[in-house]
C-alpha cells in the first residue's frame, strides 16, 4: 500500500480588492493535483516560488483546509478526519520548515521543542522523556549539551538539524521537508542532505522533498513532480526525468540549473516570469514563456496524460516528440 | 595581465570586540583588470561580503578597523575622508546586494531612486533624469519602462527589483561593480536571466565586476579568476577554470564535493564537518586544519601562506603536493 495518495487536492484563497471588501475572486494555489509516495522513498516536489508547492505540502498535512479533493497517508483518509483524531494522526505526518530561525519558539530551550511531540502524543513516560530527546540529538548530530540552549544559540544548518529532530520525535511514517535546505551554505546543505538520507535508510520514512534547487532534487528524490502555477506539468522518476526532461518548462528549470563542469558563458534563460495566479493566462499556462506555443496552446490547458514508463506530461508537444 | 584597475594589498579588517579587535579579514591581496570578473567564493563568515563593504568605505568608523592597502586605479582609497569616499562610491564602485527589498527605498517610486543617483554623479535633472532613468529600467529588461518609473518597490516581483537595483548600480556608469549574492534570493529561471544581463552590461561598459558567492556553479559562469576565502584568508585563487577542475586546497575541494550539481546522483555529498569558526575563535596554525580530512600535526602549528601551485595557481595548504589529486579519488566533474 502506498504512504501517500493525493488525488485532486485543490487550495483556493479569496482575495479581497480592499481591505472591507468581500472576497468575490479567488487564486487557484494548487489546482487538482495527484501524487504518489511509497515508504521509504523521496519525491521532489519542485517548482518556483508562487507555484503552490508550499501550498500542497501544507495542505497534505492540514495546515491549510483544502478546498477539495482525497489524501491518503499510510490508508487513511486525512481531509475526512475530525480535530480530536487529526491531532492525533499528526505524529503519522511531520513536517520540517524552511526557516529554521522562525520555525523553533525562542523562548522555550530546543530541548523542550523536541520534547513538546513526545508530550502530547504520550509517546514516552515524563521520566524517559530527557533520554529519549538526548538519543534524538544525537540522531541528528547534536550532542548533549546543546539540549538546554535556546534556538538564538544556534547556527543554521544546527537549527535545521533540531528541526528534524522535532520531526522525528513523534516517529512520523511521512516528513514533507519544505526547502529544508535552501538557507543554508553548500557545506552545510550536504551535511543536512546526507543525514536526510542516512534517516530515511534506517527509518523507512516517506519524504515529500519541496524544493527549487533541480540539483538538490535530482539529488535526493527518485520520483519527481515539477509543478507551474498550481498543477503538476510533469512527473516521473527522477533520474529519467532530468536525463530527458519532457515538458518545455521542465527543460528551463533544469538549464537553468548552473551547474559545474559547463565553463564560463550562460545557457539560454527564458523570458519572463511566473505569471500572477490571480490572473493566469488562458490554455496551457506556460505558453507566454514556451518557445514552442502554438494557438491550441493558448486555447486549451493540456491534460496530465501518462506516456508510459511511468511518466507523465501536461504538453502535447512533447507527446508528439 | 592588463593594468590593474584595483589593486588591495594587505587588507585586514577588525571589529572591536568586548576586550579586544576581533579579526574578520586578515591579509587579503586582490588584483581586479578592467573587464574582468573576480569570483570571491566561501561560506557564510569568511569574510566576503566585510571585504565588499571596505572596497567602499561602509564599514563604520570607531567599530571597524581597516588596514592595509587598497588601490583604485592608482589612487589610495584607505583614509579617505567621508568626502573623499562619495567620489568613489557609488560613482566609480557600485554594489547590488543580495536582498532587493531591504536595499530599495519602500516609499519612494523607481524613479526617484534612479534619478538620485543620475543627479548626484551625472548631474542629471528634471525631463533628461526621467528619460535616462527610463532607458535604464528598459536597458535592464523592465517591460513598460515609462509606467513602471511610478511603481514603488513592493509592486514589483524580486527579479524586477533587482533589476532595478541593478539599473541604480550601473547608471553613474562605474569601473567596478560588487555584486553579493545578487541571485541567492531568486529563483532558478531568474537567476539565470540576472547573470545574463549582469554579463551583457559588462561587456557594454566594460566594467570589472568582484562577484560574491557561496554557490561554485554561479561563479563558474561569471568569473574569470576565483578567490576562495576560508576564515578571513584566501586558501586558494587562480582562473576560475582551473581551479574548478583540479582544485588542490582540502577547502576547495569540500565545497566542489558539496555541490549536488546537475549531474546523475553518485552516491553520498562529501561534506565538511563542522562549521567557518567565528572572527576571534580562529585556530593556531591553518585555519581549516579542525574540519579537514587530510590535517596532520604540522597543520596546528604553522599557518601555510599562498605559495603557488605547478600551474601558477595560489594554494595554501601545507600538503600541497602531497594530497591526491582531485580527479582521481572523487571522480571528476
Amino acid at each position: 500500500m502506498s504512504l501517500l495518495a493525493v488525488r485532486g487536492l485543490e487550495v483556493r484563497f479569496p482575495v479581497r480588492d480592499g481591505l472591507f471588501s468581500r472576497a468575490r475572486r479567488f487564486v487557484r494555489a494548487v489546482d487538482s493535483i495527484d501524487l504518489d509516495l511509497e515508504p521509504g522513498r523521496t519525491l521532489g516536489l519542485v517548482g518556483e516560488s508562487g507555484c503552490g508547492k508550499t501550498t500542497t505540502g501544507r495542505a497534505i498535512l492540514r495546515l491549510v483546509e483544502p478546498n477539495a479533493g482525497r489524501v491518503l497517508v499510510d490508508g487513511t483518509d486525512v481531509l475526512a478526519l475530525k480535530s480530536g483524531d487529526l491531532r492525533r494522526f499528526r505524529r503519522h505526518m511531520q513536517i520540517v520548515f524552511q526557516d529554521p530561525y522562525a520555525s523553533l519558539d525562542p523562548r522555550r530551550t530546543v530541548g523542550q521543542s523536541v520534547a513538546e511531540g513526545l508530550e502530547v502524543h504520550g509517546l514516552c513516560a515524563p521520566a524517559e522523556r530527557r533520554e529519549r530527546v538526548i538519543a534524538l540529538f544525537d540522531r541528528v548530530g547534536l550532542s548533549e549539551a546543546h539540549v538546554d540552549r535556546r534556538p538564538h544559540e544556534f547556527s543554521g544548518g544546527q537549527r535545521q538539524r533540531v528541526g528534524i529532530a522535532r520531526a522525528l520525535a513523534v516517529e512520523p511514517k511521512l516528513l514533507v521537508l519544505d526547502e529544508p535546505v535552501s538557507a543554508l551554505d553548500v557545506s552545510v546543505q550536504a551535511q543536512v542532505v546526507n543525514l536526510l538520507e542516512d534517516i530515511q535508510a534506517e527509518r523507512g520514512l516517506g519524504y515529500l522533498f519541496i524544493a527549487h534547487d533541480m540539483g538538490v532534487v535530482r539529488h535526493i528524490s527518485h520520483e519527481i513532480a515539477v509543478m507551474y502555477l498550481g498543477r503538476i506539468v510533469e512527473r516521473g522518476p527522477a533520474e529519467e526525468l532530468c536525463r530527458e526532461p519532457l515538458h518545455p518548462y521542465t527543460k528551463l528549470l533544469i538549464a537553468s540549473v548552473p551547474s559545474l563542469g559547463a565553463g564560463k558563458g550562460m545557457a539560454a534563460p527564458a523570458r519572463g516570469e511566473l505569471p500572477s495566479p490571480l490572473d493566469p493566462p488562458a490554455g496551457c499556462p506556460f505558453h507566454p514563456r514556451c518557445p514552442h506555443a502554438t494557438d491550441a496552446c493558448r486555447a486549451e490547458r493540456p491534460p496530465l496524460v501518462d506516456v508510459g514508463q511511468r511518466r507523465l506530461v501536461a504538453c502535447p508537444l512533447a507527446l508528439r516528440g | 595581465m592588463a593594468e590593474a584597475l584595483l589593486e588591495v594589498r594587505g587588507l585586514s579588517i577588525s571589529f572591536r570586540g568586548a576586550t579586544r579587535w576581533l579579526p574578520a579579514v586578515d591579509g587579503l591581496d586582490i588584483d581586479l583588470a578592467r573587464g574582468q570578473t573576480l569570483g570571491l567564493v566561501g561560506e557564510s563568515g569568511c569574510g566576503k561580503s566585510v571585504t565588499a563593504l571596505s572596497l567602499l568605505g561602509l564599514l563604520p568608523h570607531g567599530t571597524a578597523r581597516v588596514e592595509g592597502s587598497i588601490r583604485l586605479s592608482g589612487q589610495e582609497l584607505t583614509g579617505l575622508d567621508e568626502r573623499g569616499w562619495r567620489a568613489v562610491r557609488g560613482r566609480r564602485v557600485a554594489m547590488v546586494f543580495q536582498d532587493p527589498m531591504t536595499a530599495l527605498n519602500p516609499l519612494l517610486t523607481v524613479e526617484a531612486q534612479i534619478s538620485e543617483v543620475l543627479r548626484l554623479h551625472r548631474g542629471l535633472s528634471g525631463k533628461a533624469a526621467r528619460e535616462e532613468a527610463a532607458a535604464w529600467l528598459d536597458r535592464v529588461g523592465i517591460p513598460d519602462p515609462i509606467s513602471r518609473l511610478k511603481s514603488h518597490p513592493h509592486e514589483l516581483s524580486g527579479g524586477m527589483r533587482q533589476r532595478v537595483l541593478i539599473a541604480m548600480s550601473l547608471c553613474a556608469r562605474p569601473e567596478i561593480l560588487l555584486a553579493d549574492e545578487p541571485t541567492t534570493a531568486l529563483d532558478v529561471t531568474i537567476q539565470a536571466q540576472i547573470l545574463e544581463l549582469l554579463a551583457d552590461l559588462q561587456r557594454e561598459l566594460g566594467m570589472a565586476m568582484i562577484f560574491i558567492t557561496h554557490d561554485l556553479g554561479v561563479v563558474e559562469r561569471v568569473a574569470d579568476r576565483i578567490c576562495v576565502m576560508y576564515a578571513g584568508k584566501v586558501v586558494e585563487e587562480g582562473p576560475s577554470g582551473q581551479i574548478l577542475s583540479n582544485p588542490c586546497h582540502p577547502y576547495t575541494q569540500g565545497l566542489l564535493g558539496a555541490v549536488p550539481g546537475f549531474r546523475p546522483r553518485t552516491g553520498r555529498l562529501t561534506a565538511i564537518p563542522g562549521r567557518v569558526p567565528p572572527p576571534g575563535s580562529w585556530p593556531e596554525g591553518c585555519r581549516f586544519h579542525p574540519r579537514c580530512s587530510h590535517a596532520v600535526p604540522a597543520c596546528a602549528a604553522t599557518l601555510p601562506p599562498l605559495s603557488p601551485r605547478p600551474d601558477g595557481c595560489g594554494c595554501a595548504c601545507l600538503r600541497q603536493g602531497e594530497l591526491p589529486p582531485w580527479a582521481s579519488t572523487e571522480g571528476g566533474l
